[in-house]
């Protein structure tokens, strides 16, 4: 009777955990524009979570969608919400048997899938947001990755950074250290300051490789971050996920002043708006949208698409709440740095693979 | 020297490691008022995370963080209660018990937050206020360690004291334990043995909702998936290592948390060792103290077994 009551329960609770553990599904975009002689379609996959993440997965979608809105371009769009890493290549594969033209897939994390994927499907085009490690793997001709030049925005947060600081000691809290997009943003950040403020002094931290909490711990973060404001650091640059959401909320918590990253946080998180001064930004948007232009024009590039500050594809975000509090002064310089660095007359001395 | 001093913030370190040991004190304690009853409460984990869950949606719905962590203390006795009803009334083991109550956690708490709180596009309810306890707070060292904290911190101190009384100074606590050292014998001297049990379990709830609102209402304003990452078992650890005393896994659960502050400013400070053996060090910690380190800790000798009434 008892070993009938244990099977029982544990036979329950696994029926819950399955109907609750099997989410996800597909999320589609509009229709396309009547006067298309060829209509191309477009899928988009996601890194685990939703379209409306405010982050990578929201921008690169916004990317999607604005090629569908532009009528030139006669493209139809859909996306797909991936709930687990062993979803990746299930849900391109499903765009791949409907016959589609083009897949995005969204984060490094989706490109081993991708490029398998590419390999196995030549007539499909591929295109990795935020990644283009083929150091040791050819690509093939119908796969782009696009990737940014982090350190060209790190270098003007940390421009703005050295000129902001009043203890001359800034800091930053970082995700790990393997990923080169980090570190690209930590390296401007610190060149940027450098350059702007000599004396200045800045500390910072990677995240230890730890599994689930990679770019996910913002306690750590958090507590971090207070480790720098205890060294005298008024200035945090949170570069991590919610690892380095978690250096930004420590930064409202103590009064200090944050910098965000990859997107407008202000926009993404709220909670931190009031230190906010700006974020470091890659414009996914724009690079994905470049990318469904090159297939629909017939002007397809493989390999790798760099996006940096001479094609927009990077820069920093407004000041919104903090615009008060920057001087007209330190304004007019990060703008002609920012000007600088499109013009190609200044480099933020980070060596880019 | 005073560079260097400024450097190690020593008294920084010291509160970091305060603040982290927070939810594994909590958690402790309340698998301590479980075991000594007699009843193992591997739920715990599963409790903080739902705790964590319930008290930020609480708090992002009414936009009272106190509400939250009342939320969070309620949700943690209402998983308890299955696992006492469970565990206690109808003779499951407790160990099977409470590694469904942890499945059902992550479970149900991934789902709720993927279909609503993801997706929120409102800031959320922000953190508990740090309270500074007014002269106390202005003492050097001991005033930013122990008297600049947040709610959740101020309780656990205070909750130490609390558990220790009532285990060891009440008649309460004297039948908790005699429940769990012999509850046959209880029984014979006419304590209701599933009445303590139940009582026990479900105050470990509310000890351990309210380690989960460490994580959710004071330290990140957020939650997320898993956010308690093991925690719940760590605490497990300390309050073996900690002999089923309240001090005693304060102290462990101290000497763990200081271990990750540590690992995570030897970086700061410039060691030049690799990132990842730093991050290992609070889990070495952990492996050699459980390992016997600090001498046998003896269990209450009925945990564990459902017990029968006659």
């Amino acid at each position: 009777m008892k070993a009938f009551r244990q099977v029982a329960v544990l036979a329950a609770a696994a029926v819950i955990a399955l109907a609750c553990g099997g989410s996800g599904g597909g999320t589609s975009g509009g229709g396309s524009s009547s006067s298309c002689s060829k209509t191309y379609k477009v899928g988009l996959v996601t890194d685990v979570g939703k379209l409306s993440d405010k982050s990578f997965n929201y921008d690169s979608w916004q990317g999607v969608l604005n090629a569908q809105k532009d009528s030139s371009l006669c493209v139809q769009a859909r996306a797909i919400e991936s709930s687990t890493q062993e979803d990746y290549p299930k849900n391109i594969a499903q765009f791949v048997d409907q016959k589609y033209d083009m897949v995005v897939t969204v984060g490094f994390k989706l490109g081993d899938a991708t490029i398998a994927a590419a390999k196995a499907n030549p007539t499909v085009k591929f295109a990795m947001v935020d990644y283009a490690d083929f150091t040791d793997k050819p690509p093939p001709t119908n796969l782009v990755g696009l990737v940014f030049q982090e350190d060209q925005p790190g270098f003007l947060a940390g421009a703005l950074a050295g000129l902001q600081t009043k203890s001359n000691t800034i800091a930053y809290v970082a995700g790990l250290e393997s990923v080169p997009a980090v570190v690209k943003y930590v390296k401007g950040y610190t060149n940027g300051a450098k350059m702007t403020n000599p004396n200045v002094k800045v500390l910072g931290i990677y995240q230890p490789e730890s599994g689930p909490k990679d770019f996910n711990d913002p306690d750590w973060g958090l507590q971090q971050a207070n480790t720098f404001f205890g060294q005298g650091a008024d200035i945090i640059f949170g570069v991590g996920g919610n690892t380095g959401n978690g250096a930004l909320l420590a930064a409202k918590q103590k009064s200090k002043t944050c910098i965000g990253v990859d997107v407008d946080q202000f926009v993404s998180y709220p909670d931190v708006a009031s230190c906010l001064m700006t974020s470091a930004e890659k414009h996914l948007d724009i690079a994905v949208k470049q990318s469904i232009t090159n297939m629909v024009k017939k002007s397809w590039q493989s390999g790798t698409l760099t996006f940096d500050a001479k094609n927009n594809g990077v820069g920093i975000a407004p000041y919104h709440d903090y615009d008060s509090k920057v001087s007209t002064d330190v304004k007019a310089k990060v703008s002609d740095i920012a000007t600088k660095l499109k013009e190609g007359s200044l480099a933020t001395g980070v060596s880019t693979p | 020297m005073a560079e260097l001093l400024q450097r190690i913030d020593l008294v920084g370190l010291l509160a970091a490691t305060l603040v982290t040991a927070t939810p594994l004190t909590l958690a402790a304690l309340g698998g301590m008022m479980c075991e000594r009853s007699g009843v193992v409460n591997i739920a715990l984990e599963g409790i903080m995370l739902t705790g964590a869950f319930v008290g930020y949606a609480v708090a992002f719905t009414t936009h009272n963080l106190w509400l939250g962590v009342l939320a969070a203390m309620i949700a943690g006795t209402g998983i308890a209660a299955i696992h006492a009803v469970l565990s206690i009334s109808l003779l499951v083991d407790q160990i099977v018990s409470g590694t469904v109550m942890n499945i059902l956690a992550v479970g149900i708490t991934g789902v709720f937050y993927r279909n609503f709180i993801e997706q929120a596009t409102v800031a959320g309810p922000g953190t508990l206020p740090h309270w500074n306890v007014p002269l106390l707070s202005q003492i050097p060292v001991i005033g930013p360690i122990f008297f600049q904290n947040q709610f959740v911190t101020y309780a656990m101190l205070v909750l130490i004291v609390v558990v220790h009384f009532v285990l060891f100074r009440t008649r309460w606590g004297l039948r908790t334990r005699a429940c769990g050292e012999h509850p046959r014998a209880a029984e014979t001297a006419g304590i209701n043995v599933y009445f303590v049990r139940y009582v026990n379990v479900i105050a470990s709830g509310a000890l351990g909702g309210l380690g989960g609102a460490y994580f959710s209402l004071q330290q990140i304003g957020n939650f997320l998936p898993n956010v308690t990452g093991g925690r719940g078992f760590i605490a497990l650890a300390a309050m073996i290592v900690g002999k089923w005393t309240p001090l005693g896994a304060f102290l462990a659960s101290l000497l763990f948390a200081g271990s990750d502050a540590v690992g995570s400013r030897l970086q700061i400070y410039g060691v030049h060792l690799p990132i990842q053996f730093l991050g290992m060090l609070p889990y070495v910690v952990t492996i050699v103290v459980v390992a016997g380190a600090l001498g046998r800790a003896v269990a209450p000798a009925a945990v564990g077994r459902p017990y029968r009434k006659s």
